[in-house]
């Protein structure tokens, strides 16, 4: 059966291309008209074409826990995500607000610490932050950036509004599956390229490096930049490799580089010691250097916290980015925005109740099974309660640990997340999603167009990560032919 | 270039040339039983010897048979050298340098990995395997080509070019061996059956010049029919011929001018190759050519040494 949208039907839910049964939204116009084209057969060689695609690029994500079978096909959905050029624009101007505040924050939470004297961030929030790196106190990078790299996470309510849901500033990952999604549809829905303006992603590579470039520290014609990665068993090696390829820098491992006694660090080369100046860091704070944090660390490099603060090399991100990486931190963004640049924000948060506030942890505590709860520091994911999904046993079980370490738990309302027609199996369903942007900060500010869209490929689940049974889509910026009018 | 780039370089190189190699010797022996059905088993006994691998064989499998043999060198998992493990090998090599080998590259090798893990059990059996077997072949040589016309000819590119060139020679070496030592185990068959030695013998090496593709090349630049001592003189001392045990070693020479700090094994390279080229194949084919290859083998083993140890265990005190 051809895909017929006057019969799909999104419940409840805002979906991104279909306003109503059997109508697209303006910027999915063509790509809904185009697929219901399509026989069902036609429909099936083009996913089998994608999947073909995805294996012989190796196109992979690491799964832990599999023993040998280290890694994973990666879970594409051929049907993208369409956004209007129009309100775009919009989000991106919302996230170059953001992150410019949240490095403002970072900046003066290891500098002056104007915002917590003001008292509009409690002292409170930063005393327990885990993420809070006193060996950053006193540093100032260059242009006042410590995120250099972003991954925002967006998603949608059902009345439409776009909410930033958390923000990744420390080694924010999904990037090169971005670049990766536009290749694979261009190879698989390549008529849709023909008469449509789908603004390209594949410039995010060439503004990272230049970005890098100009934070080294040596004024040369070319720094020597490298990005470190963990390693082949980390779950976002293929994005290391695959962003070490594009910009054409060395992809090293921690064991690559040492630190020298005149501070500055080198790699192990075939003719030497080679200088390194700017290194784009996929490992954790804790791991990066065994002298100064984990002495237990075999991925990092001894010495290079020391060689940080004398100004000879440039990590990327900052150490130290974590502290605004938090989700108790996260509520006070708007705050921050209004306080550091005297705007308004222009992106609204999800509404957040923190726990270490006697009264609202006393509303979180009544209303948990209404709730989703979420510790201020994990990511992927984990360690979360969905309160209308929970049993009875589980709401019990974090009321406790909400009790046990009220400032490590927020609690947000639940996000009906936006949903967007997905290939299951022959017929084409709503499955929910969500969308991570990436924004680069140095001296200029730069937003991908779109960005990763993340989708639940389980009926009715809302958890989108790849390391629990989420898949991806391509993310289209389109512009309608209103848009072109006005411009 | 990073010294653990230029290892995985380097690995990448061997495994897809040992990969190639043992099709082709799989090939060759199975072509040789065709027109010696008696001695198949003589055969595939020698193959796994020649290979080392025969100790780790008789544990798994105990006598050499056809199937467990072709088993054993195809899809085994448990076999480090079978075709199987050495692509698998080439390909987590490969992906840790993705960076500075060309798309192409790496997705032929990766597509190798998943046709031979796909077809490789299935080509134990006769009627599939020389099909197998030639496109394990043609894979690899296509990565050859690939390399050399798509990927800069910088030192990351030399450095699969010399492992590749390393374990050439050593295979090459290995291919001779059989021819020799086949040659001893089925004299003594026929001694015992009272055959005449010469036609068989002459199939068996020609299948060896078929399975290392050198057949017309043989008969163009020796003015000889297929005799042992002018096959192994050819496949040992020709310089022009890209399999030979001399053009390999001429080629890990001009690899290793291209690196810094080359002069140690560049010595021992050309040292093996003096030795080598004074060897007298005429002398040592009817005394002592089994030996002498074992001491190929050996000196080549002291080339990767010392190239391993010169620039990928290269560790400066910092």
């Amino acid at each position: 059966m051809r895909i017929d949208w006057t019969r799909y039907k999104a419940r409840g839910c805002y979906d991104e291309l279909i306003a109503a049964p059997g109508e697209p939204r303006p910027g999915a116009t063509g790509l809904c008209n185009y697929l219901a084209s399509l026989s069902p057969e036609e429909v099936k060689v083009r996913k089998a074409a994608a999947d073909l695609a995805i294996k012989t690029m190796g196109i992979t994500f690491t799964v832990y826990s599999e023993g040998q079978n280290i890694d994973r096909q990666w879970p594409f959905d051929i049907v993208p995500r369409v956004i209007e050029a129009r309100e775009w624009r919009e989000t991106e101007a919302g996230l170059r607000q953001r992150l410019t505040a949240l490095n403002c924050f970072i900046h003066d939470v290891y500098n002056a610490q104007r915002i917590l004297r003001a008292g509009v961030v409690p002292e409170a929030v930063l005393a327990k932050s885990k993420n809070f790196r006193p060996q950053c106190v006193g540093m100032q990078p260059r242009y006042g950036a410590w995120a250099h790299i972003c991954g925002t996470d967006l998603v949608r309510d059902k009345d439409g509004t776009l909410y930033v849901l958390e923000d990744n500033l420390r080694v924010p990952s999904g990037v090169s599956y971005m670049i990766e999604n536009r290749m694979l549809t261009k190879r698989v829905l390549p008529e849709l390229f023909a008469d449509q303006e789908i603004l390209p992603v594949d410039d995010y590579t060439e503004r990272l490096f230049e970005m890098m470039v100009s934070l080294s520290p040596r004024q040369q014609d070319k720094p020597e930049i490298v990005v470190l990665t963990p390693g082949i068993y980390n779950s976002a090696y293929f994005e290391h490799a695959f962003l070490a390829r594009e910009m054409g820098v060395e992809l090293v491992e921690g064991s690559d580089l040492v630190v020298s006694d005149d501070d500055c660090v080198y790699m192990r080369t075939i003719s030497g010691l080679s200088r390194v100046d700017v290194i784009y860091r996929r490992i954790d704070d804790l791991f990066l250097d065994p002298q100064t944090f984990n002495p237990d660390s075999m991925l990092g490099v001894r010495g290079l916290m020391r060689a940080w603060h004398h100004g000879n090399v440039a990590l990327v991100n900052a150490p130290g980015c974590g502290v605004a990486d938090d989700k108790a931190v996260y509520a006070y963004v708007p705050e921050m925005i209004r306080y550091y640049l005297d705007e308004d924000p222009i992106l609204p948060n999800v509404p957040t109740y923190l726990c270490m506030d006697e009264k609202q942890r006393e509303h979180v505590l009544a209303n948990v099974d209404k709730l989703v709860i979420k510790p201020a520091n994990e990511s992927g994911g984990y360690g979360m309660l969905i309160g209308p999904q929970a049993s009875r046993r589980e709401i019990a079980e974090f009321k406790r640990r909400i009790q046990a370490d009220p400032r490590n738990y927020v609690a947000q309302p639940l996000i009906t997340l936006s949903t967007v027609p997905t290939l299951c199996g022959n017929r084409i369903e709503p499955r929910h999603v969500d969308l991570r942007p990436f924004i680069l900060q140095a001296k200029d500010t730069y937003v991908t167009a779109g960005g990763l869209t993340r989708v639940a490929l389980v009926k009715g689940s809302y958890v989108v990560n790849s390391s629990q049974g989420g898949g991806s889509k391509d993310t289209w910026i389109v512009a309608t032919p209103e848009d072109r009018r006005k411009a | 270039m990073l010294s653990r780039v230029a290892e995985r370089m380097y690995w990448t190189g061997r495994y897809m040339e040992r990969a190639e190699n043992t099709a082709r010797m799989v090939n060759a022996v199975t072509e040789m039983i065709l027109g010696a059905p008696r001695e198949a088993t003589a055969l595939w006994e020698v193959m796994v010897e020649v290979l080392g691998v025969h100790a780790s064989y008789v544990d798994r499998y105990g006598v050499a048979e056809e199937r467990h043999v072709v088993r054993f060198m195809l899809p085994d998992e448990h076999n480090p050298s079978s075709i199987l493990q050495s692509v698998q090998n080439a390909r987590e090599n490969a992906r840790t340098t993705r960076e500075v080998i060309p798309t192409e590259a790496w997705e032929l090798i990766n597509d190798t990995y998943w046709q031979v893990k796909e077809h490789a059990g299935k080509a134990v059996a006769r009627n599939h395997r020389s099909g197998f077997l030639r496109d394990v072949v043609e894979r690899c040589q296509l990565l050859n080509g690939l390399l050399s016309g798509t990927m800069s000819h910088d030192a990351a590119y030399h450095f699969a070019r010399l492992g590749r060139n390393i374990e050439r020679a050593d295979m090459t070496t290995r291919v001779i061996d059989l021819g020799v030592a086949g040659q001893q185990a089925t004299d003594v068959q026929q001694q015992v059956a009272g055959a005449l030695a010469t036609p068989l013998t002459n199939i068996r090496w020609m299948s060896v010049l078929l399975c290392m593709s050198a057949y017309e090349m043989y008969h163009q630049h020796v003015q000889s029919r297929v005799k042992a001592v002018e096959v192994v003189k050819y496949l040992v001392l020709d310089k022009d011929f890209p399999r030979s045990v001399m053009h390999c070693l001429n080629e890990v020479e001009s690899c290793l001018l291209q690196f810094p700090r080359h002069e140690q094994p560049l010595e021992t390279v050309q040292k093996v190759r003096d030795v080598v080229r004074r060897r007298d194949i005429a002398r040592l084919m009817s005394h002592g050519m089994r030996r002498q290859i074992d001491t190929m083998q050996r000196w080549l083993a002291r080339v990767h040494n010392e190239v391993s140890a010169n620039w990928f265990a290269f560790a400066p005190k910092p």
